[in-house]
């Protein structure tokens, strides 16, 4: 383990963004650690623990709910918004994270600032259209999800950069939700293949629809072949079994964690079709 | 206000409550909080695995059940931290572990600590814990010789001990 | 003592509180690493990165330096003396292949050097500093592999002993033609699979930890996380070329064993380093570690050809077997063995033929796993049984119930092979499998399910199977115990003993048998265990021998403190010893009015006349092994698009004579059943193309935990076993054999396709039905 000589608490994202700068690539952001503790890259003598910077919060605003990043599971799976929110697809992923002490100490924002496999979270902010706000040199932006796993960003977040809010649509509120899940056990950490879908059904009718491939892939992917199959259309099983060979077709190359890659490709259609159904 | 502290010889001096008192400590700068605690003799948190995966670490800081052996020992400075000598002794012992006890849920007894206090978080929030809620709340604490069987039973006996206790 | 008097017992068959669970659940217990001592180093072993190799040097004096380093080892300076790490009764049935340190190192983790040093960073950065230059030598990782022609040879060393056949990289056989000459002649149907399991470790929550020092006068006390005391004092001294006079060993807490502490591998690398330093030492290992480098189960492969009439007799048993010992040979023969000795006799088939190899390859090394070769074995006889029944048109209950060993049968397996040798003549004097059956069916639900099943559509398919097995009762005229009885003034006992109590429960067991015969309750027994200096002999914790064997050692022991307490009471009552007995703590006359306390007893032994303590030692071993019985019942749902498993409901009867202590059998019962599954299920250590093993942590080595668990239910189905204590046999491993032939037989109910190789994992399965196509 690293000699951690400096230990900063900042008060809130910028304060936390600017302690990270003044460290000067000396120091990495601590959320609930259990991604970083164990695994501090070389070099690194500093640490800005994100416990006091208020960034666990749960938000419902008219435009969107804004989750702090600091927001633990835990708090996730207690809170009554997020059990509502699109069918309850959050809590149950948030239900699923880990272990019970994982599920205290680990953050929404730390589970989407790396595509590892084992995180839940990116595909379900991709089904609900996700955005992250950032903090970097002082200024504050939004982005999309996916663009946290872009090679620029990707390496400034914990380093440089501030992740401190996840904002969804306010729209999918009222959306059916599912999360789907297939690992060698309930408890294991290493998923063999996340699946969420997000879809706004009106009058039988699927209006609007998001699916997201996680952990079988070198990143979460949204599947727009699949969606575009069903947009505006009323969801028959034939449709969602149609559904899934598109969206195991566009899904890429599936790797071979926790499973043998032909195995998820073989599983994709049936995983992404049941999804389709229940969230229709 | 950001608060920053510095090492001083690779040693932090941090203040936490431990077992309900405030005390001083010397936090190494490579030290994780299981090791701190263990060198200052709470010698019932064990390490199982060092990596978060066995929950045999497993303290409460500020009631919340955490991995020990996943924190550094200065995140405990201004926190609150309960280990199993915190929550009874053998001369008075709490409900949970006398639970234990009489199930028949402890065999070697190592996952036991861990199980206790998670036992204690899950029933402090929630008195009447459904079969599937105890072991949602247990499913970070392997055990490896009891078949979790007999300690379900424990954590129900040991809410009913603490309702009826609460009653009196 | 006969099970009329069962229902008389006032201490035995109860559910009597352990005597050690209140200071485990306050966290007061210690084990190994909670005790350090001043002046204590900390070490760390070198481990190697290549699967097979010859040390061309090594040189460490880099590493000397590093401040605060007091010792380096190597094979260059420590006795080589070859002996084996298996923890087993001497002369040991396994080879003598392991050094402390060797010049050739053997699997990826295996031992090269090791430091002492004041910090725990200091041993690790000296460790680092550790110059190696090796001599790749080509590897082998299969077992088809090692024993070819012209396979790299693993143990080419001439000191080695007890290796059949080195070339070919075996290093135990075993081979038993039982016929009346009509192989296969009468069968109607003839059925021959291959079945293989897998690599797994038993994962026990505490890792290996020993802290040895120097005592004042030169002896070395061992304090060391075991199951087997007596052997870790032998084998030290032997590796070490030191008396065994000189050596204390003592267990304290121990967090799990499950035969992985059933070895001596780390206690002769800290006592080397506490001879060299002449300082206290304590290496504990990482989990990394005990993954890597302790011990794990032996990967199997058994051919099994069975054959059966139309009318549902078993004629013909081959069984043909092969385990992966790894780089060293700790407990070869012996797990092999078992597998047959344990499984054979269970189906009575008139021609029964084994051969049995155990095999060297350049990868982890195996050793005991509760089981003992039974569980690799139960696999292909029980699936095998369920393909005959299906053949003949018999429902597979009854052809079990037809075939099985019964009550007062004996078999011609019993005799041939034991564990390492041969066997003893044995019959069944008690035998629970038909009402364990019974027991099951019924709290299964067994004939309803058979009903809700028997035809299905939909893409996720229910079904249900059943698995039954037996083990034995510790190793007979082999294993040995013995106890010590003393009494105290208050009429409390101590009971010296070193069965050793792994999380079992065996302290508690042994005092309520204590308890029993001298009339006290359980907490007037006083219990101290395992520590070579001051308890008495026994083998350790395996072969499931304590209830049985340690057991019948203390009531034998407390008879004969019963009597000399009787002679004292009778010179007190004045009264014949004849007409005297023990009840509730007292020694009563026949007529009933005469009595006195044992507390009474005691102060007059130890103080006013004739003074003695009121002390005796008696020692057991059995001519037999009466086999404990299982039954077990799975019901799972497979869905047959994702090959995703669900197990729904299993039920684990078991047969183990008297139950001492019926709360601590259902908690050994479940433990081993919900390991059995596990294994069944998730469980598979994982090696690279190089030897080096890729999931050594418990985020990718799943094991089952409480949210995962299925729903088990365990039932214990008494019976009374003549030899044993009270009636007792053993219960500790039987519970694993279950899972993986009981899931087998009820995926093929599901599906029709029928898994050959666990873990049963959804990629396995889903492939299985693609290959079979659904059933019904």
């Amino acid at each position: 383990m690293n000699k951690i000589n400096t230990y900063i608490r900042p008060e809130s994202a910028k304060a936390a963004a600017a302690a990270l700068a003044d460290c000067k690539g000396k120091a990495v952001l601590l959320a609930g650690g259990i991604q970083i503790v164990k695994t501090m890259p070389p070099g690194v003598t500093a640490v800005v623990d994100l416990r006091d910077a208020r960034l666990s919060y749960i938000k419902k605003e008219a435009a969107c709910l804004k989750i702090g990043a600091g927001t633990t599971f835990s708090e996730m799976v207690a809170s009554p918004v997020i059990k509502k929110w699109a069918g309850g697809m959050m809590h149950k992923a948030a239900l699923r994270v880990s272990s019970n002490m994982i599920r205290n100490m680990a953050t929404v924002g730390g589970s989407i600032v790396r595509p590892y496999p084992f995180n839940h979270f990116p595909a379900v902010l991709y089904a609900l259209d996700a955005k992250a706000v950032i903090v970097l040199k002082g200024k504050t932006s939004k982005v999309a999800i996916a663009e946290i796993f872009e090679k620029e960003l990707g390496s400034e977040l914990g380093r440089t950069a501030v992740l401190s809010e996840i904002q969804i649509p306010a729209g999918t509120e009222k959306w059916n939700g599912v999360f789907d899940r297939v690992a060698k056990t309930e408890s294991s950490w290493e998923n063999i293949m996340i699946c969420a879908a997000a879809a706004e059904i009106k009058g039988g009718v699927c209006k609007n629809i998001r699916l997201a491939l996680g952990s079988a892939l070198p990143k979460p992917v949204r599947l727009l072949k699949a969606e575009k199959s069903l947009s505006g259309k009323k969801i028959t099983d034939i449709l969602a079994s149609q559904a899934g060979d598109i969206g195991a077709g566009e899904a890429g190359s599936f790797n071979s964690v926790s499973a043998p890659s032909e195995y998820k490709r073989q599983i994709a259609p049936a995983v992404i079709k049941r999804c389709v159904l229940a969230v229709s | 206000m950001t608060k920053a502290i510095e090492s001083k010889n690779d040693i932090f001096e941090i203040e936490f409550t431990l077992n309900g008192a405030k005390k001083a400590f010397r936090a190494g700068a490579g030290e994780t909080l299981l090791e701190l605690l263990r060198r200052e003799g709470y010698r019932g948190t064990k390490r199982g695995c060092d990596t978060g995966d066995c929950g045999s670490c497993t303290v409460l800081i500020d009631g919340r059940s955490m991995l020990s052996c996943m924190m550094l020992a200065v995140q405990a400075d201004g926190r609150s931290v309960t280990t199993i000598e915190g929550i009874g002794g053998p001369a008075d012992p709490h409900p949970i572990q006398q639970a234990f006890v009489e199930s028949g849920a402890v065999q070697c007894g190592f996952c036991i600590p861990g199980m206790i206090l998670v036992t204690k978080e899950l029933l402090d929030s929630n008195p009447e814990p459904t079969d599937a809620e105890i072991r949602q709340a247990l499913d970070g604490n392997l055990c490896r010789c009891t078949g979790y069987v007999k300690q379900v039973e424990a954590v129900k006996n040991a809410a009913k001990k603490m309702s009826q206790k609460a009653k009196r | 003592m006969s099970s009329n008097e069962t229902a008389n017992f006032k201490t035995v068959n109860k559910r009597v509180t352990k005597v050690d669970a209140l200071g485990l659940s306050c966290g007061k217990a210690e084990f190994a690493d909670d005790i350090s001592i001043p002046n204590m180093l900390h070490g760390k072993i070198l481990w190697s990165p290549h699967a097979h190799a010859r040390i061309k040097s090594i040189d460490t004096s880099a590493a000397e330096k590093v401040p605060g380093v007091k010792a380096v080892l190597t094979y260059k300076n420590v006795p080589a003396i070859r002996h084996t790490t298996a923890g087993q009764g001497y002369p040991e049935p396994s080879p003598y292949d392991s050094l402390i340190f060797d010049s050739k190192v053997r699997f990826v983790g295996d031992k090269v050097a090791a430091v002492a040093a004041e910090t725990l960073e200091a041993a690790t950065e000296a460790v680092s500093k550790i110059k190696v230059e090796y001599e790749i030598l080509p590897a082998v990782f299969s077992i088809t592999d090692a024993m070819k022609d012209g396979a790299p040879v693993i143990h080419d060393e001439k000191d080695a002993k007890n290796i059949p056949d080195p070339k070919h990289n075996v290093c135990a056989k075993f081979d038993l033609d039982i016929n009346d000459g009509n192989w296969f002649k009468n069968a109607d149907y003839v059925f021959e699979n291959t079945y293989h399991t897998q690599y797994a470790q038993h994962c026990a929550l505490e890792p290996h930890t020993t802290l040895a020092w120097l005592d004042p006068n030169g002896r070395l006390f061992i304090r060391t996380s075991t199951q087997v005391p007596f052997h870790v004092r032998r084998i030290v001294a032997q590796a070490l070329n030191i008396p065994i006079k000189k050596i204390r060993v003592m267990k304290p807490r121990i967090g799990g064993g499950f035969g992985s502490k059933q070895e001596i591998f780390l206690e002769q690398v800290v006592s080397a380093l506490v001879l060299a330093t002449k300082q206290p030492v304590k290496i504990e290992f990482t989990r990394k570690e005990v993954f890597i480098s302790s011990r794990t189960r032996h990967p199997s492969m058994t051919k099994l050809k069975t054959g059966v009439t139309k009318d549902g007799v078993i004629t013909d048993m081959d069984m043909e077997i092969y385990i992966n010992n790894g780089a060293y040979g700790a407990h070869a023969l012996t797990v092999m063995m078992c597998a047959g000795s344990h499984s054979l006799p269970l189906y009575q088939a008139r021609n029964n033929r084994f051969m049995g190899r155990t095999v060297y390859t350049n990868l982890p090394v195996a050793g005991a796993y509760r089981g003992y070769g039974a569980t690799q074995a139960f696999f292909p006889t029980e699936c095998q049984m369920d393909m005959m029944a299906e053949a003949i048109g018999m429902d597979p209950i009854e052809f079990r119930l037809k075939n099985y060993i019964k009550q007062g049968e004996g078999s011609p397996i019993f005799k041939a092979m034991g564990e390492g040798g041969e066997g003893v003549e044995q019959v069944i004097t008690s035998c629970g499998i038909q009402k364990c059956i019974e027991k099951g069916l019924q709290e299964f639900k067994w004939s309803e399910k058979k009903k809700k099943y028997a035809a299905q559509t939909g893409t996720k398919r229910r079904g249900i199977g059943v698995a039954c097995s037996m083990q034995g009762s510790g190793i007979p005229e082999v294993d040995m115990a013995s106890a010590t009885i003393k009494i105290n003034d208050d009429g409390s006992f101590n009971l010296n003993l070193d069965a050793t109590d792994i999380g079992t429960g065996s302290d508690t067991v042994l005092a309520q048998i204590a308890a029993e015969v001298l009339t006290v309750p359980t907490d007037k027994i006083i219990v101290y265990s395992s520590d070579t200096d001051l308890t008495p002999f026994d083998v350790g914790a395996y072969a499931s021998s304590t209830t049985f064997i340690s057991g019948n050692a203390v009531r034998k022991t407390a008879m004969l403190v019963r009597d000399m307490i009787i002679k004292v009471a009778s010179s007190i009552l004045n009264e014949k010893p004849e007409n005297l007995r023990l009840e509730n703590g007292f020694a009563v006359a026949s007529d009933g009015k005469k009595k006195c306390s044992l507390a009474e007893v005691a102060l007059s032994s130890l103080y006013f006349k004739h003074q003695h303590q009121i002390c005796a030692t008696a020692s057991h071993t059995a001519h037999t092994s009466p086999p404990p019985f299982a039954a077990h019942f799975a019901e799972v749902e497979v869905d047959t698009e994702t090959g995703e498993l669900k197990v729904l409901d299993y039920v684990a009867t078991v047969d183990c004579g008297t139950a001492i202590n019926p709360a601590l059998a259902e908690g050994q019962n479940d433990g081993a059943v919900m390991n059995g599954l596990s294994y069944a299920l998730c469980e598979e250590l994982e090696f690279n193309s190089k030897g080096a093993m890729v999931n050594p942590n418990f985020r990718s080595y799943r094991i089952f935990t409480a949210h995962d668990a299925p729903p088990v239910r365990s039932f214990l189905v008494p019976t009374y076993e003549p030899d044993g204590p009270f009636g007792a046999k053993s219960v500790s491993e039987i519970g694993i054999n279950g899972p993986i032939p009981a899931l087998s037989n009820a995926i093929y109910n599901a599906t029709g396709a029928r898994l050959f190789n666990p873990p049963f994992t959804p990629d396995k399965i889903l492939r299985a039905i693609k290959e079979k196509g659904a059933k019904k």
